[in-house]
């Protein structure tokens, strides 16, 4: 057996902490699958609560394809999903919870649903796929900590909700749709890349890094440099290192761009790229 | 290939036949079944793009000056070949450009000095990485200073590049470059019966070469007339004239040469590896000898220094076998 396949039985009637499907727990010694019988044993406490349900009770455990790992079901209320996520592949048919994918190292994860809050937060290496929408803080840093995302790379295809990128320090973070308030906040290094429109103010702190925005965004004249032309070749090593879904934005990146510099308040030398013809 | 033990000693290229191994012929043209003696060095690839080919040509132009030998240069270097703009990373035209030289210190040194007077003060140019290697040779990660805080690093698929902000907008270089084990020598000589003739097969070898992947001709046209021997009488010299191949000194020293050779022309390559430099060796001989024939060429040898320096022996038959 190479693989595991986890496939939810019914949505449970309350918030289940699902760390454990995450790390390298799933992965036992020399790669391969933990035990299906060891798996089933494992505990998922109850969020606000002081008891727990084992995975047996909420899924069905069996073999899957090689090297990777198949998670079925609404997992919305599954949170912490794919947490720590080290090596290999997830492959999550679904929705989840808030913190999805958060401190992730390494491995490729592929989420075929919408993620609540928090995803990807402080991820510092591997990929991760969403093809639905995300909530806020997406590539954030974890509760009390400094810093956000400081690594890998996330696409999603959908929208993300306020302050997506904030903190961001290292790594590429691409949202195909639009993006709520404060995008980028305090963004430190790092690039983020919004196919669709950015609500509200774009940046505020921002002290280094990239930002391309599609279909433009409210930028503040007095924390941004007017915008001046530029045709960067950055921008075009970029635009060849994204994934096909991302078409769109790398034929911008690939053309003439508008670039402003900031936010100077913070004494910031940032940069938001966006297209000549976008709004 | 022909053998060539029925040639009389007069026509023989190396004067006196007895004391010789038996020349074979390519192309009607005898070949002295001697080899030529290369070294181990170190190399790495850049590639050079600019906003038009005229400027990245202009740019290459200077890195590449005063490269041709490791003698006193300290380096060999010079265009492998042009790229398209789909051949580079960031789409622009370009020349793909390798560099040797004898320690990976040296590199490390001439690199980042060459690049940060020839490249990144020529308009429109970018330099990038044009070969993997475990060691790295530093680009960006030392050009990156001119930028006087104000540069910017993006790490792309794994690979960190530097925008430094400069006066036609920014230079973007790649932090590094890879370095590999390589060779430098292999070589061949063109023995002629006149100047121009000799330099017809010159032209004619260093533009077959040319083409070739993974080498270089790093003298000026591909060619030297310099060839030398190791030291010299006056103290201090490491290189000094190879009066043997001097066709002036005829008479005066003790030479390999017939009556009939003129002039003399060596074509030197440096290449990635040994099976590289044999096949532009063969290529380089093919061409001239097809160029201008037994009527034009003496003969074709090698250099070597008795096979003592060099663990690199390129034999002439092997290669043209």
């Amino acid at each position: 057996m190479n693989g595991l396949t986890l496939t939810l039985r019914s949505a449970p009637d309350c918030e289940l902490n699902a760390c454990q499907l995450g790390g390298d727990r799933l992965w036992g010694d020399a790669g391969r699958p933990a035990d299906p019988d060891d798996i089933r044993r494992w505990k998922l406490p109850i969020l606000g609560g002081h008891h727990s349900l084992t995975l047996g009770d909420c899924f069905t455990v069996a073999p899957g394809s090689a090297g990777r790992v198949v998670i079925e079901g609404d997992l919305s209320r599954f949170h912490g999903l794919a947490g720590d996520w080290r090596q290999g592949e997830l492959v999550i048919d679904g929705d989840v919870g808030d913190g999805f994918c958060s401190a992730m190292t390494g491995g490729v994860v592929s989420l075929r649903g919408s993620a609540r809050t928090g995803a990807c937060r402080e991820l510092r290496g591997g990929s991760v796929h969403i093809t639905g929408n995300v909530g806020d803080d997406l590539g954030g840093p974890l509760l009390g900590r400094r810093s956000g995302m400081r690594g890998g790379s996330v696409l999603v295809n959908g929208d993300a909700g306020q302050f997506a990128g904030y903190r961001l320090r290292r790594g590429t973070l691409i949202i195909l749709g639009d993006c709520g308030e404060s995008i980028g906040c305090d963004l430190v290094a790092g690039t983020l890349l919004v196919g669709g429109r950015a609500a509200g103010h774009v940046a505020p702190g921002m002290r280094r890094g990239t930002i391309f925005l599609g279909s433009g965004g409210k930028i503040s004249p007095l924390r941004f440099t007017a915008p001046e032309t530029a045709s960067l070749g950055i921008a075009k090593l970029i635009a060849n290192s994204l994934p096909p879904e991302a078409a769109a934005i790398a034929e911008s990146l690939r053309g003439t761009l508008r670039r402003q510099l900031g936010d100077v308040t913070a004494g910031g030398m940032g940069e938001i790229w966006h297209s000549p013809h976008g709004n | 290939m022909t053998e060539d033990a029925s040639r009389s000693p007069d026509d023989h290229p190396a004067g006196d036949p007895n004391d010789q191994p038996v020349w074979f012929e390519v192309a009607g043209v005898p070949v002295e079944p001697t080899f030529a003696e290369a070294f181990d060095m170190k190399a790495t690839r850049l590639v050079l793009t600019a906003h038009t080919r005229e400027w990245a040509r202009d740019a290459a132009a200077a890195l590449v000056g005063f490269g041709t030998s490791v003698i006193a240069c300290g380096i060999e270097i010079a265009v492998e070949r042009e790229l398209n703009p789909s051949e580079t990373p960031d789409g622009r035209p370009g020349l793909a450009i390798l560099a040797f030289t004898v320690s990976g210190k040296e590199l490390d040194k001439q690199i980042p000095r060459r690049a940060g007077q020839c490249v990144l003060t020529c308009p429109t140019t970018a330099l990038f990485a044009g070969i993997d290697g475990e060691t790295r040779v530093p680009l960006g990660k030392s050009l990156r200073y001119f930028g006087d805080g104000f540069q910017i690093s993006k790490l792309i698929d794994g690979r960190r590049y530097w925008r430094i902000p400069v006066m036609d907008g920014e230079f973007l270089c790649e932090a590094d470059t890879g370095r590999v084990e390589a060779v430098g020598g292999g070589n061949f000589l063109l023995l002629g019966r006149s100047l121009d003739q000799v330099l017809d097969a010159c032209r004619a070898a260093t533009e077959a070469i040319s083409p070739l992947a993974d080498v270089i001709t790093p003298f000026p046209g591909g060619a030297t007339r310099s060839g030398s021997k190791v030291g010299s009488k006056y103290s201090g010299l490491f290189a000094s004239t190879n009066q043997a191949y001097c066709p002036t000194l005829r008479g005066l020293v003790d030479q390999p040469l017939g009556n009939d050779v003129v002039a003399i022309v060596e074509i030197v390559i440096d290449g990635l590896t040994p099976p590289r430099i044999a096949a532009a060796m063969r290529a380089g001989i093919l061409a001239a000898c097809d160029r201008v024939g037994p009527h034009g060429l003496v003969g074709i040898t090698a250099g070597n220094y008795g096979g003592k320096l060099g663990r690199h022996h390129f034999h002439l038959r092997e290669v043209l076998a």
